[in-house]
């Protein structure tokens, strides 16, 4: 039970105040890492694929509705991601702050590559601009803050081997 | 550490399938629909979080707002006390062509970096905007003179000399009387020098800058180092008139403080020539 404390704690901890306080403090040009995929990250890889998709079904709907004109969108993204990432649970290698970041980087990349195609309904002319200038950019930033926050979590007794 | 028991492949699976419906449903809504679900939704559950979001980002504009506007407060203050700097010359009957005051604006800096110690001397500055920095331009605390700009690293950052430093000698005007002196720090004290002993100064006197330019020399070459007229400086706090000596000895306390900045301003503008007009 303190385990699941601190996951939930250290989660919701990195969506909250990485997404209202670091994240504007900590952009470049616009470009800031995505707190929220990072937070679904680590839950994922700590709980599994059941919290994962719980867990980015709540964070995405908690995003949508501030967008209601694409409501659901972030929640069917995320829960995909949250439920993709919980499988790779056990199957990584851990430690390596290298595959934390890849991870992370991809993580961000498949979600918001998903979400472009829907938002642009799949027009290569507004896809491709969101793509490069922002997706890119935004994975790349996001895989380089995920890498210090999993190797926090790894030592803070959050991220755990397969049970 | 304890462990749970972890649900079962089949339920992470219809769990899985149950949140992607769901997100389906919500996307597939007709608009209005889905915009009314929303808000009702988002009244409840994430209006607090937007709360606690926009307070986040308002505690980091605050701060760069309050500086924007202490730099505007201050320039009103300084030009209010431009004006009626004018109308005392006029009164006194002073040339309608001296310089009566500063016309510009105060450009907000953040203090980077500071010499450890009681009586620091220089300071660090940078600007979120590039400026067009000027040697010896001078540099304010919301409350009076600081220094002066002494070494321009980039255009963002720029090195500040402080009053304390011994290099530095302003040119003051007691404000009641329009007396002329030189500011300097002598011995962990800021004295006014070059005050005849026979004039009249009193202990709470407001010092400002006269607007006399000095000329610093660097090595072989010599610079004029601008002030305009009109800075808030200091107080007088003492008062002596030696028999031996020419001059008055005067003790100033400066406006500003030295060790506990965050933001500064610096002066850039031009001094505002008296025409007869009012300004």
């Amino acid at each position: 039970m303190r385990v699941f404390l601190r996951t939930t704690i250290g989660w919701m901890l990195v969506a909250l105040v990485g997404d209202t306080l670091v994240a504007p403090a900590i952009s470049i040009a616009g470009i800031a890492p995505d707190f929220t995929v990072i937070a679904l990250v680590i839950l994922a890889l700590a709980e599994g694929s059941y919290a994962g998709c719980v867990g980015g079904f709540v964070i995405g709907l908690v995003q949508d509705l501030a967008n209601p004109e694409f409501l659901g969108l972030l929640a069917l993204c995320k829960t995909g991601l949250g439920f993709t990432v919980g499988r790779l649970r056990g199957h990584l290698l851990y430690g390596i702050p290298v595959v934390e970041g890849v991870v992370v980087a991809l993580a961000v990349m498949v979600h918001d590559t998903l979400y472009e195609l829907v938002r642009t309904q799949m027009s290569s002319e507004a896809f491709l601009p969101a793509f490069l200038f922002r997706v890119l950019p935004i994975s790349l930033y996001s895989g380089l803050v995920g890498i210090p926050l999993l190797r926090v979590a790894d030592l803070v007794g959050i991220l755990r081997r397969e049970d | 550490m304890s462990r749970y028991s972890q649900p079962s492949r089949r339920v992470e699976v219809l769990t899985f399938l149950l949140c992607l419906a769901m997100s389906l449903s919500l996307l597939f809504l007709p608009m209005e629909v889905r915009i009314s679900v929303a808000d009702r939704i988002s009244s409840v559950v994430t209006d607090p979080y937007h709360r606690v979001r926009n307070f986040g980002e308002d505690v980091f504009q605050v701060r760069r707002q309050n500086a924007e506007l202490q730099s505007h407060l201050s320039a009103l203050e300084l030009q209010l006390a431009s004006r009626e700097r004018y109308e005392r010359d006029q009164v006194r009957h002073v040339a309608s062509d001296q310089e009566f005051g500063w016309e510009g604006r105060l450009w907000p800096c953040e203090v980077v970096a500071r010499e450890r110690g009681r009586y620091a001397q220089m300071i660090k500055i940078r600007s979120d905007l590039p400026l067009d920095w000027q040697m010896y331009q001078p540099v304010m605390t919301p409350r009076g003179l600081l220094g002066r700009i002494r070494l321009i690293t980039s255009p963002h950052t720029a090195w500040v000399e402080l009053l304390a430093a011994p290099e530095v000698a302003i040119g003051c005007e007691i404000e009641r009387t329009g007396l002329l002196g030189i500011l300097r720090a002598s011995g962990g004290k800021y004295v006014l020098d070059m005050v005849g002993r026979d004039e009249n100064v009193q202990i709470g006197d407001h010092l400002v800058t006269s607007g006399i330019a000095e000329v610093v020399e660097v090595g072989e070459e010599e610079h004029l180092a601008m002030m305009p007229r009109g800075l808030p400086v200091g107080q007088v706090t003492a008062v002596t008139s030696p028999l031996e000596e020419l001059f008055k000895k005067i003790t100033v306390q400066p406006y500003a403080e030295f060790d506990i900045n965050e933001r500064v301003f610096v002066v850039s503008g031009r001094p505002v020539q008296g025409s007869g007009s009012r300004p």
